[in-house]
């Protein structure tokens, strides 16, 4: 499978890709992707399933490491990202991700929320407990778990991860 | 005969036997603490063995012996779980071979152990029998044990766990110690109390490297470098299972049955309290904390 | 330019030191392995270097003397038949309880099974060996002297000791292996008009054979290496064990009983350590059957499916 995606100018993308193939083993599951990612919108990637969307996506945050083999350039803000120099973590702090299937952790909601902020470097208890209040607003779930954010979260499944970070 | 017929005399057989095994058991075991209840009085429990024939200080040499094997090995087979099932690569030859030789440690029979202990420690290292050789070879004996079931309890987190801390840009290794070993603690909790109830009942790995005599221990001196000192990790220490095989082959008569008894009872009791917090963890916690 | 992404991070230091952390444990227990592996093989061939035993003399005579430095008669055979004894008697009285109580806790009643049966089951693995070695010695030999007569210790009340120490540890693992079979298996079966009987002989038994056949192995393994309890009930003679109420000895209360007699680097010791490699040999031959049991069963499962 060929794909070209090339809607915008290099120059105006953020994110992209050149000649990328990808394998797991032997097996190839992306093949030549060229793409541009356009600064300031939304892209999605469609098609049906098993077609490498999830495969592609994880490359970009370099969560294929060890697993899969990624060839070619994947060009972010003028950086190639598959580079080894590469520092996946700072990488992960600008590029988050979220999965198709939500997986919190075994804490509490509030718990689930704080860590990532707690180990991006932020220790200001009141900072926090203020991010957290803005983010519930944000996608409107103050009135159905703000006052249980101290329960477990594995007993809520309302949307996925706390990835805003 | 039909095949009804045959199943209701099968499943009759199948009851009946295991009602009479369940009976045998529970006769078993309720002999041990009927026949030893009445050796146990305060005395038992508060002389030495050479003064009073009591257990003091075995009972003593006994939790401070699985104090430092747990102290020693945990840290040890925490880590090497988790190299085994969060870094290495689970399909690599290096992998089958780690985990092929830690099942094979695992079901080495312990007088092996002991004896390796004994060569190793006591003779080699010159440690003598000591608390210090007892602790480390009950430490050989308890690593490939406390390790698979430490592997087994992360193996239970599910892989995502790791993806999303990464994902969220936490390094693996605080994904690891602040995401993934709070969720499987509380399989490891229970691991590490059925291990220390293995420990605590140990005897072949203990006779030639922690010896079998218990000097008379002064409770009142604690510091480490006394020889009569409880803590002193270089003097010899008899343990309650250690106890019970000598006395045994040793045959002091009636008194080595009432000792051996009252002894008995004391790690039935132990036993029974570490399945009961196993049990705690392994259901009411994981209850709280499971998925 | 987005010179960021080459930077070092606190994450980084910390993945060092996981890294560096993890993997030393692990090392220190692969070592440890390897140690004790090399340490008892040398120690346990030194027999045959130093004290120029001949190999198959030792493994074919069933006397036990090393006393006479000039000409030693020394033979583990004996030894090594009443190992096999003890341990094949105990694993024949065993087996067929223990699956009967696994099959009773897994399919028969669940609900008694895991409120009565399986802790029950669990404490007496629970409990130590020296104390199935003294109820040997102060119960059943009794009742074994006023029953057949003669000193009471011997093969047999080594082996029921030993069919005791291993009910708990063949039904544990036994009452694994029958969970293992998919639920749904079972519930298709009944909805075909199998009887309970059918179901656990035609559907539970068949599919979990090798996982059955590998918890008596392990229960073998376990009965082969006990010293204790064996040591204290079974008379300690190395004799071949001619009748079941015979004093023998087997490999590990051979090593039990005189290894604090001897003296490092001598026959006496180097002999016994010959003894303590016939262990480990066995002890690895019952890990490979296992081993070899499940593979199969997992080339025989993935081809099915």
């Amino acid at each position: 499978m060929d794909t070209y995606l090339n809607l915008p100018e290099e120059k105006d993308s953020d994110i992209v890709a050149k000649d990328v193939n990808i394998y797991y083993g032997k097996q190839q599951a992306i093949a030549n992707c060229n793409a541009n990612f356009p600064r300031h919108q939304i892209t999605a990637l469609i098609g049906p399933s098993g077609s490498g969307k999830s495969t592609f996506l994880h490359s970009i945050n370099r969560m294929n490491d060890g697993i899969a083999r990624v060839e070619g350039e994947l060009v972010y803000q003028g950086q190639n990202l598959l580079d080894p120099k590469v520092n996946v973590y700072n990488l992960r702090h600008q590029i988050g991700m979220l999965f198709q299937k939500p997986m919190p952790f075994a804490k509490s909601i509030y718990e689930n929320l704080a860590l990532p902020l707690r180990e991006a470097g932020n220790h200001n208890q009141a900072d926090i407990a203020k991010r957290i209040d803005r983010v519930l607003k944000m996608v409107d779930l103050q009135h159905e778990i703000g006052k249980d954010l101290n329960k477990s979260a594995l007993h809520y499944q309302v949307g996925s991860n706390s990835g805003f970070v | 005969m039909n095949r009804y017929r045959v199943n209701q005399i099968m499943t009759g057989i199948l009851n009946g036997v295991t009602l009479l095994v369940v009976l045998f058991i529970a006769a078993f075991i309720l002999y041990l603490l009927a026949s030893g209840m009445t050796a146990i009085n305060w005395r038992f429990l508060t002389t030495s063995s050479e003064v009073g024939l009591g257990i003091r200080d075995q009972l003593f040499n006994s939790l401070y012996l699985l104090l430092l094997t747990q102290l020693i090995s945990l840290p040890i087979a925490l880590g090497a779980a988790m190299a085994l099932t969060l870094y290495v690569d689970k399909r690599s030859k290096f992998a089958s071979f780690a985990q092929g030789l830690i099942q094979i440690l695992s079901s080495l029979p312990s007088i092996i152990v002991g004896l390796f202990g004994f060569l190793i420690l006591v003779l080699k290292f010159n440690l003598g029998f000591s608390i210090i050789s007892g602790a480390l070879a009950l430490t050989f004996f308890n690593l490939p044990i406390l390790t698979q079931s430490i592997a087994v309890s992360l193996q239970g987190v599910p892989d995502e766990v790791m993806q999303s801390g990464l994902a969220l840009g936490i390094s693996k290794w605080h994904t690891i110690t602040k995401i993934i070993l709070p969720e499987a603690m509380p399989g490891i909790w229970s691991g590490i109390v059925i291990s220390a109830g293995r420990v605590f009942g140990e005897a072949a790995t203990l006779i030639y490297t922690a010896g079998q005599s218990a000097p008379t221990l002064d409770y009142t001196n604690w510091n480490p470098l006394n020889p009569a000192s409880p803590l002193n990790i270089f003097r010899p220490a008899e343990t309650l299972a250690v106890h019970i095989w000598k006395v045994n082959t040793e045959s002091l008569g009636q008194d080595a049955a009432t000792v051996s008894r009252g002894t008995i009872v004391i790690l039935i009791l132990v036993v029974l309290l570490f399945n009961l917090v196993a049990r705690y963890f392994s259901t009411t916690m994981r209850k709280k904390v499971g998925r | 330019m987005n010179k960021q992404l080459f930077n070092s991070s606190k994450e980084i230091r910390q993945d060092k030191l996981g890294r560096l952390l993890v993997y030393s444990a692990l090392t220190v227990v692969l070592v440890l392995a390897l140690a004790m592996l090399y340490f008892i093989f040398s120690k346990g061939i030194a027999t045959f270097t130093q004290n120029h035993i001949n190999f198959w003399d030792f493994l074919t005579r069933s006397n036990w003397n090393t006393d006479n430095l000039q000409k030693p008669d020394l033979g583990a055979w004996a030894l090594m038949v009443t190992s096999a004894e003890t341990t094949l008697l105990a694993v024949l009285v065993t087996t067929p309880l223990a699956l009967v109580i696994a099959i009773y806790i897994v399919v028969m009643s669940p609900k008694i099974g895991g409120r009565i049966v399986q802790p029950l089951t669990e404490l007496l693995l629970g409990i130590p060996s020296v104390v199935y070695g003294f109820v040997g010695l102060t119960l059943l030999i009794p009742f074994l002297r006023n029953w057949a007569g003669g000193t009471g210790f011997g093969v047999l009340a080594a082996s029921l000791v030993l069919a005791l120490m291993i009910l708990p540890t063949i039904t544990s693992l036994a009452v694994e292996a029958l969970n293992g079979v998919p639920q749904s298996y079972q519930t298709f079966a009944y909805s075909l008009g199998c009887t309970k009987w059918q179901v656990i002989v035609h559907v539970l038994l068949k599919i979990s054979a090798p996982n059955l056949l590998v918890a008596v192995i392990f229960g073998v393994a376990r009965a082969f290496g006990e010293a204790l309890a064996v040591q204290m009930v079974i008379g300690n003679t190395v004799q071949l064990p001619l009748g079941l109420f015979t004093p023998a000895a087997t490999l590990t209360s051979k090593l039990t009983t005189d290894m604090g007699n001897t003296i490092d680097d001598t026959l006496a010791s180097n002999a016994l350590w010959s003894l303590a490699l016939l262990l480990l040999v066995m002890s690895l031959i019952f890990n490979l059957l296992a081993k070899l049991v499940l593979r199969r069963s997992q080339s025989r499962e993935s081809i099915s499916r």
